[in-house]
Formats: C-alpha cells, structure tokens, sequence
C-alpha cells in the first residue's frame, strides 16, 4: 500500500509580479517518506516550486494542499509547523544571541509551553550535537555549524516535512558530509525529506526520487538510477550524470546505471582481474 | 517595499540628461520648502505627478509608497490641525492647553497647514524616486560628477542607490526565511511581539549590510579606488534642445517661486 500522500499540487501555475511565469502547470505528488531532489539549471524554477510546499508563495492558479491543507488560506507560520524550509544561507535565518535561544525562538512565538520549549531545545541540541554550543553566539559558529544551526531551528517545530534549498552549498567536504548526514538521519527517523541541489554525486547517493526542472516544468522524473540513465536527455537540460556513472558507460556498462565508486568496484571486479583488499575502506564520491 | 530601480525606458524624461534631471529635482526640493500653502504645494504635486505619468512610471510604486506613508501622514495631521495656530475657529474640542500650544479650537488654517506639511513630505518622497527611476545609475554618476560633485561622494551616493535593490530583495528573503520559523510580521498582536519579530528581520539584514560593504571595500582597493588620476568616462552627457528648455522651465520656476515668495505669497 502506498504511503500518504504529505504534499500534493495539481495544475499549479506561478506569475511573478513582474510578468514572468516560473512554474507551468505543474502537479506533483510527494509522499510521506519520500526523499527527494529538485535539479535543474539556475532559473529552472526549483525554489519557486518547493517555496510553494509551505505557502511562502501562492499558486497563481492550480492549487497546493499540504495534509490535505489548501495552502492558499494558510498563513506560512501556521504551515511552518508541518513543513519546516531551511534556506540555503544560514546568516538569513539566525539573529539571537546564543544557539539555545535561537533554537527556542520559534516554538516561543507560536507560543508553546516554556517547559516544553525548554525540554525541545535540550533534546535537539543532543540530537544535532550542538550541546557544547549552547551558550556560544550563532556568528562565531563555523559555516557548517551555523547550517546545523539553521536545521535545528527549523527541527524545533517539529515538522514532518523538510525542505532544504541547496544545503551544501559553499560547504568544504567534511561539512557537507555532515550535513547530508543529519538530513539523511532525519529521513530514518521518518521525515518526509525535499532537497534542491546541484551536486549530482550527492543525488544519486542519497534521493530516492529525483525531479529535474527545466523552464518552470518537470522534464523527468524518477529514481535517481532511471533518471541518471538519461545521460543525452540530461545533456540537453545542460545537467550531468555523476562521473562515475559516466565512466561506467564508457567502459561499457548498458545494463544498468552505477551511481556510485562501490557499485563501480564491485561491477569491475566482474570485468578486470583486480580484487580489492577485504576490509580496505573505499573513498566516497 | 517598491523597488527603487530603473523602471522607465524610451520615455521622454528617461531621454533627458541626467544633470537636467538633478537641476529639475533641486528646484522642486527648494520650492516645496519655501512654500507653505496647500495651493502652492498642490500645484508642485501636480507638477511631479505630471513628470511621473510622462515618465510612463507604473502606478504601482506610489500606492506603495502611500501606504507606507499613511500612518505618518495621519501622525503629521494630527499633530498640526491641533497645535497650529488658526483664528477661524471650527470645532471646539476642549479647555486650552497653552503649555503645549492647544488653542481648544479645531481651526481651519491648522487644517489647511496639517494638509500642507503633508502634501509636502509626499512631493518629497516621490520626486526622489522619480529621478533614480528614469536615470541609469551610470548616467547619474557622471551628471553627478560633472555637476562638479566630488568623485568620492558621486560613488557613495550611486552606491548607496545600486545596493537598495539587493538591500530590498535580501530584506524579502529574510522575512520569508523568519516566517518559515513561525514569527508572523503581520498578524495582530501585542506591540512588543510585533518589535521582536522587526528584530529577526533587522539583524540578519544589517549584518549582511555589513559583510557586503566589507567586501566592497576589498574589491574596491583591488581596482586602485581613489588612485590620483584624471578620470575618464565612458559614456558621453551632451545637453539636447530638450534639456535646455526643462533648465530653463525649471529656473524660470524658481525665479517666479521666490520673487513670490519675497513679496509674502504662499505662506500662511
């Protein structure tokens, strides 16, 4: 049986004030427990799209519910409680001055319990590992604490769904690593996970779904290997399957789509007289 | 918030030369504050709102504008209608007050100022926008500069106007990555609540204003700013017949609202 429908549009138009359509009659379903990535070039539509999935904009036409919620008469704060959207720079969202205010900001607005509010911070501040940065102002943080920081604000309302615009960007490795991690543990504990993001190789190790918009359309959609297959169609949206999926075809590979160095090594253990050493850890993509 | 960018094209202000358009806005500026008669600064308004719809300006920027406006104008009109003092006697409101200039009366002449002052500040708040509007920014340094403005106060003004739209689009981004975190800028409320919530706006937004200047600074020394050079431009102003007939127009304007002026008309 198919999981619940969380976030559903149906025939949405978008307008800009200025004139310019950003989304053509889109309709989409998004399923609690989905995990998916929004690709495309810039201007492609992607953030205007998921900026619908809490009301932070309103279809021109068509229509956007979220649990079955119209978005149209809702207001963002109370919508803000179901989708949680952490925007791709953090310094847009933090202005308190320490981690565990910041965190409580939000909860104390929409004028939860204080206990409560209290108990919220404490477990999130365990739960993102921000515990020792509970007292330290959110600009000292490091780039890639402050986007844990932004996450966590974004956790204290406890939606059921996240939306994360470009998470990794202007991250070095290890804070990308980290944040596709927690937003991976979040995925495991349940949450319905939409990401906007260049970084091909990120898609295909950690989307289930991927949606790739061109001109304020859906031009394909699909798992991450169904959609990676597509090298010349990709070619044509000017987006890239990842390079090891890539090198696979070069090398021959027309069975099926490699997305990652594991599943390359394995396939040419098949092929090549090479064994890799048990135990040896290999490099992620 | 409008945005405060460059809106007309091929309209026959935007044609005009950018110093024309700085000597137009200096005459309007000194007249609206010569005069105090609602007729005289009516007829300035007129005056500018003409200029507005020549320019092919939308509409759109000055309902913005007003509705920012209202609260103040409603302020303005208060404080004058009650504490101007009139003679024609309208409305008795209550005992006087005459530590604080309250005469008891409503009066027709505290009306009439009230009306005026606030007619005043929209003339202001439009001709402004007028200019930035109809002008590129690189037209209007190089007026600048040729007015004899210091190079160094040209770039900071034309600065200044460049970063209001990204100022403006940062400020929106904010406010709907604060709504996101359930803080509401519109809903009713308590005063205070509606404070904090300017606050998550405010920080955000000065800070980035901050780190953007540093890095203009940076990039800025990077290209030799302020080297001791004669400095060129590459775009050319030449007054055009038209120009010479708005300067004119414009001084001729002047002359007339002074000599006016001297002789006691359009004030109270």
């Amino acid at each position: 049986m198919p999981e619940p429908v969380v976030i559903q549009c149906r025939e949405v138009n978008f307008l800009y004030p200025n004139g310019v359509q950003a989304i053509h009659n889109i309709s989409l379903s998004i399923y609690r427990g989905d995990y998916i990535a929004f690709v495309g070039q810039n201007g492609s539509g992607k953030t205007t799209l998921v900026k619908h999935f809490n009301g932070l904009l309103k279809p021109s036409s068509g229509s956007v519910t979220v649990f079955g919620e119209e978005t149209r008469d809702k207001k963002v704060s109370y919508l803000s409680r179901k989708v949680g959207y952490v925007f791709q720079n953090p310094d847009d969202m933090l202005f308190s001055s320490s981690v565990a205010d910041e965190i409580a900001y939000g909860p104390r607005m929409l004028k939860v319990d204080p206990e409560q509010v209290s108990a919220k911070v404490e477990s999130i501040l365990q739960e993102l590992d921000l515990k020792n940065l509970r007292d330290t102002h959110p600009f000292a943080l490091s780039l890639g604490d402050r986007q844990r920081l932004a996450v966590a604000c974004a956790l204290s309302l406890d939606p059921e769904v996240f939306v994360f615009d470009e998470p990794t960007t202007g991250q070095d490795f290890f804070g990308s690593q980290s944040i596709m991690g927690l937003i991976d543990e979040l995925h495991q504990k349940g949450k319905t996970v939409v990401i906007i993001t260049h970084d091909m190789p990120i898609v295909a190790e950690h989307a289930q779904r991927v949606i790739v918009m061109n001109k304020g359309e859906i031009a394909l959609e699909g798992s991450p290997q169904e959609v990676f297959s597509q090298v010349e169609k990709l070619q044509s949206l000017s987006l890239k399957a990842p390079q090891v999926t890539l090198l696979a075809r070069a090398l021959g590979e027309s069975s099926r789509t490699i997305l990652h160095i594991p599943e390359m090594v394995d396939w040419l253990q098949t092929r090549l007289p090479v064994t890799i050493k048990s135990g040896e850890e290999l490099p992620h993509v | 918030m409008f945005s405060v960018s460059l809106k007309s094209r091929n309209s026959p202000l935007q044609k005009l030369d950018g110093r024309t358009k700085l000597i137009f806005l200096a005459v309007i500026f000194i007249l609206v504050l010569l005069f105090t008669d609602l007729l005289y600064i009516t007829a300035l308004l007129a005056l500018v709102l003409a200029a507005w719809f020549i320019a092919k300006l939308p509409t759109q920027p000055l309902k913005e504008m007003m509705q920012f406006f209202l609260w103040i104008a409603v302020i303005i009109l208060i404080v004058q209608v009650f504490f101007y003092p009139g003679t024609t006697n309208l409305v008795h409101i209550s005992k006087p007050v005459p530590a604080i200039g309250f005469s008891g009366y409503l009066t027709l002449e505290g009306i009439l100022f009230g009306l005026a002052m606030v007619l005043r500040l929209v003339v202001i708040m439009i001709v402004a926008p007028l200019m930035v509007m109809t002008t590129p920014l690189p037209e209007l340094m190089l007026a600048l500069v040729k007015l004899k403005i210091p190079y160094k106060f040209a770039f900071i003004m034309t600065t200044a106007l460049s970063l209001l739209p990204s100022i403006q689009n940062r400020s929106a981004i904010i406010q709907q990555a604060q709504l996101c975190r359930g803080i509401s800028y519109d809903s009713g409320g308590k005063f205070i609540t509606k404070l904090k919530a300017s606050v998550s706006l405010l920080i955000p937004l000065i800070l980035g204003a901050f780190r953007d200047s540093q890095t203009l600074e940076v990039a800025m020394n990077s290209r030799a700013f302020g080297a001791p050079i004669k400095r060129t431009f590459l775009l050319e102003s030449r007054f055009t017949p038209v120009d010479i007939l708005v300067i004119a127009g414009a001084f001729m304007l002047l002359t007339i609202g002074v000599m006016l002026r001297i002789r006691g008309f359009g004030v109270y």
